[in-house]
């Protein structure tokens, strides 16, 4: 049975959010203005190499990354699966911590960092423990609930928005395509798809599924740069850890019962899709 | 043959509902033998003399060879005939020892067909014949059981089930044939699913209606005798808020129902929690006015938040679970006595805060919205894990707490078919 639905969510939820979380410090640290250039070169590669994996995955029907490698020897599936499993042990580690810390920023000031820490292990563990179709359902469901709070967020957090902040538009300025802050942003628009690539005997999927959800996740790109700038200009954005979380902290809606609600769902919509990503590659 | 008779006469007639008559039937004298509480004497007897009149005396019955089988024949309420030479069972006039039909008692329906099954099996799949009318509707009856044998039917359309599906849960029960068969759970047992999870594997009705649409879905339904409902193999979430009565109303109502259904559950699951969070954790969360009234109604309350929240909701428990044991005339009683007399002193003692009373009032009231009972007592199980993590953890506990709760319904499945299958009902690989 096609299970591309599946797929489609957990594409959506782990991209959004780390994209939230770390992409757009990165960028407004790389480039002082027109920040939609670096940003467009971002996801062109983005799509570039979800094009390169899926059409290579597409010559292998039916087999995972792992088995197509181990095909072509111990050697050469070393050499390509190291990185592979580096990136996905490094990425766990850091986030693990990163997102602890913001949990702690936003709500828990007094809890220890190590008792969150534990919380996200067990959460993502006992997830991974069920195996990967349950994680996919749960992705689902995570989705269903947390898409109106996504929703929402990004269209509160408009709210102290200020247009002069876009010009200039132009930078002629293309150093950003060395500077270390803008590779570093690549961790959250480069490797979150790969887990693609071991799914598929297990859950099989249609790519133009996939390149839809990519389609369709792509004003969050902008949008998680551009209303931190917008709001508090480059110069000020440029300044926070993570500019999206302060942004969306900054807004006071009056008619709402809660003060920092914003803040609340958007740290939960990325802890929790966290835990999705790190109960796959954990 | 007169062996035959002394030996069921040794092993039953001790009981005192049990009788040996001598009757003429025409011209032939027999022996008539059988259980009084099982059947009406005067009818069978009036029915056999009919039926020897146009047929030979060894053509109105099965001939018995063994006493077991006589002896079987009469607990199951048969009639056995011992005419010289041989030992025949007829199928007795029964006394009515079950329900007439019924509306449901368990589950209640707003503008729908009333009927609900009983604790007679073949009057329960007789309801469905009527209802599905169709050559697919396929049946298989099974007698499950150690010592005393109990009646298991399986149901399907055989042109909707999944044969994979079908085929692996009758050659479950065929295979378990010797489980002893009581209850739900022993039906758990037999199919070989687990008795532990939370869920149930089934998904319990009442309806006629709500097995028709199951049974379209290509679900298998399963009856057991003496239980007056049905067991629809597998569950789904979705069980949790869709009714198929719901279709007797234009779709946006279907649909709002539906949606104030969810909605009942989020908030069944997430209220007392959350309480605690921004009581206890969190207060900052909210808008300053609102919580300086929050600490207000706690003023004087001299223990934790959380505490408070268990004390309150174990009462409230208690309350409910009261109310299922007491007889109907007593019952209001309990409600009156809990609810208002008890809630309201224990406010005014400073015991609890107002608030939480109106939190608790609203998950129950929530709590109720879900279909099914088993269903409901599920969620209100899984509101206690979220209550324990956003004690610790504050807001993000209590969604910590939900991302537990889908990870358990993720995780679970009965017969590869997965429990949380958001789309259409295909078999999982």
């Amino acid at each position: 049975m096609d299970k591309s639905w599946y797929v489609v969510s957990m594409f959506m939820l782990t991209h959004i959010g780390l994209i939230l979380f770390l992409y757009p410090a990165n960028i407004i640290a790389s480039s002082t203005q027109g920040q939609w250039i670096p940003i467009m070169v971002g996801v062109f590669i983005h799509f570039l190499l979800l094009f390169i994996l899926l059409k290579g995955l597409d010559r292998f029907p039916g087999q995972d990354i792992i088995a197509i490698y181990q095909r072509a020897g111990k050697l050469v599936s070393f050499i390509f699966l190291f990185p592979v499993f580096l990136y996905f042990f490094m990425a766990n580690i850091i986030t693990v911590r990163a997102y602890s810390e913001v949990v702690t920023i936003v709500f828990l000031s007094n809890t220890p960092l190590g008792a969150i820490m534990a919380l996200l292990l067990v959460l993502s563990s006992y997830l991974a423990i069920k195996g990967v179709e349950a994680i996919f359902r749960a992705g689902i469901l995570l989705f269903l609930f947390l898409f109106p709070l996504i929703f929402f967020i990004l269209l509160v957090s408009f709210k102290n928005v200020d247009w002069h902040y876009v010009y200039p538009l132009w930078n002629k300025d293309f150093s950003f395509l060395t500077a270390p802050s803008y590779l570093q942003s690549f961790f959250a628009i480069g490797g979150v798809f790969l887990f693609l690539g071991f799914i598929q005997p297990l859950i099989p999927y249609q790519r133009k599924y996939v390149f839809l959800a990519a389609a369709a996740i792509f004003p969050v790109f902008i949008l998680s740069v551009y209303i931190p700038v917008l709001t508090f200009g480059e110069a000020t954005a440029s300044k926070f850890m993570f500019p999206f979380i302060m942004t969306v902290d900054a807004i006071n809606l009056t008619w709402f019962m809660f003060d920092r609600l914003t803040m609340f769902f958007y740290s939960v919509l990325s802890s929790l899709s966290y835990c999705l990503f790190h109960s796959y590659y954990g | 043959m007169d062996s035959l008779v002394a030996e069921i006469n040794k092993s039953l007639g001790g009981n005192d509902d049990f009788f040996q008559t001598n009757q003429n039937l025409g011209e032939v004298q027999v022996v008539l033998m059988g259980f009084k509480s099982l059947m009406d004497v005067e009818k069978t007897i009036q029915m056999l003399k009919e039926k020897v009149s146009r047929l030979p005396l060894n053509q109105v019955g099965e001939n018995l060879q063994d006493q077991n089988d006589g002896i079987k024949g009469i607990l199951e309420g048969k009639m056995i005939l011992s005419i010289e030479g041989s030992v025949i069972s007829v199928d007795a006039v029964p006394k009515t020892l079950t329900r007439s039909i019924e509306s449901s008692t368990n589950e209640n329906i707003v503008q729908g067909p009333l009927n609900s099954f009983n604790e007679d099996i073949d009057t329960s799949i007789g309801m469905i014949r009527k209802q599905v009318v169709s050559k697919d509707l396929y049946v298989k009856s099974y007698a499950v059981g150690t010592g005393p044998k109990r009646a298991l039917s399986v149901v399907y359309r055989q042109d909707q089930a999944d044969k994979e599906f079908a085929g692996s849960v009758i050659r479950q029960i065929e295979t378990n044939l010797d489980t002893s068969l009581h209850t739900v759970q022993d039906v758990s047992k037999v199919l070989g699913l687990s008795t532990r999870s939370l869920i149930s594997p089934f998904n319990t009705t009442e309806s006629p209606q709500e097995v028709y649409r199951n049974l379209e879905k290509g679900k298998i339904v399963l009856f057991l005798d003496r239980t007056p409902f049905a067991l629809v193999l597998p569950g789904h979430f979705q069980d949790l808020f869709f009714l198929e009565n719901d279709r007797n109303f234009s779709s946006p109502i279907m649909v709002s129902i539906r949606l104030l259904r969810m909605i009942g559950t989020l908030l069944a699951l997430v209220l007392p929690g959350l309480y605690v969070a921004l009581v206890a954790v969190n207060p900052e969360m909210l808008r300053i006015e609102l919580a300086l009234s929050v600490a207000q109604s706690r003023e004087g309350v001299p223990y934790p938040a959380f505490v408070e929240v268990i004390i309150i909701l174990l009462i409230l428990e208690l309350i409910l679970e009261a109310s299922i044991r007491l007889p109907k005339s007593i019952g209001p009683t309990i409600t009156m006595v809990g609810g208002i007399i008890l809630g309201q002193a224990a406010v005014e003692a400073r015991l609890v805060s107002n608030l939480l009373i109106i939190i608790v009032a609203a998950t129950t009231i929530a709590n109720s919205t879900i279909i099914g009972f088993q269903n409901s007592i599920s969620i209100r199980i899984f509101k206690y894990l979220i209550l324990i993590l956003s004690s610790i953890f504050g807001v993000f506990g209590v969604l910590a707490g939900l991302f537990l709760v889908c990870s358990y319904f993720a995780g679970i499945s009965t017969f590869g078919m997965p429990y949380l299958n958001l789309k259409g009902d295909g078999k999982s690989g």
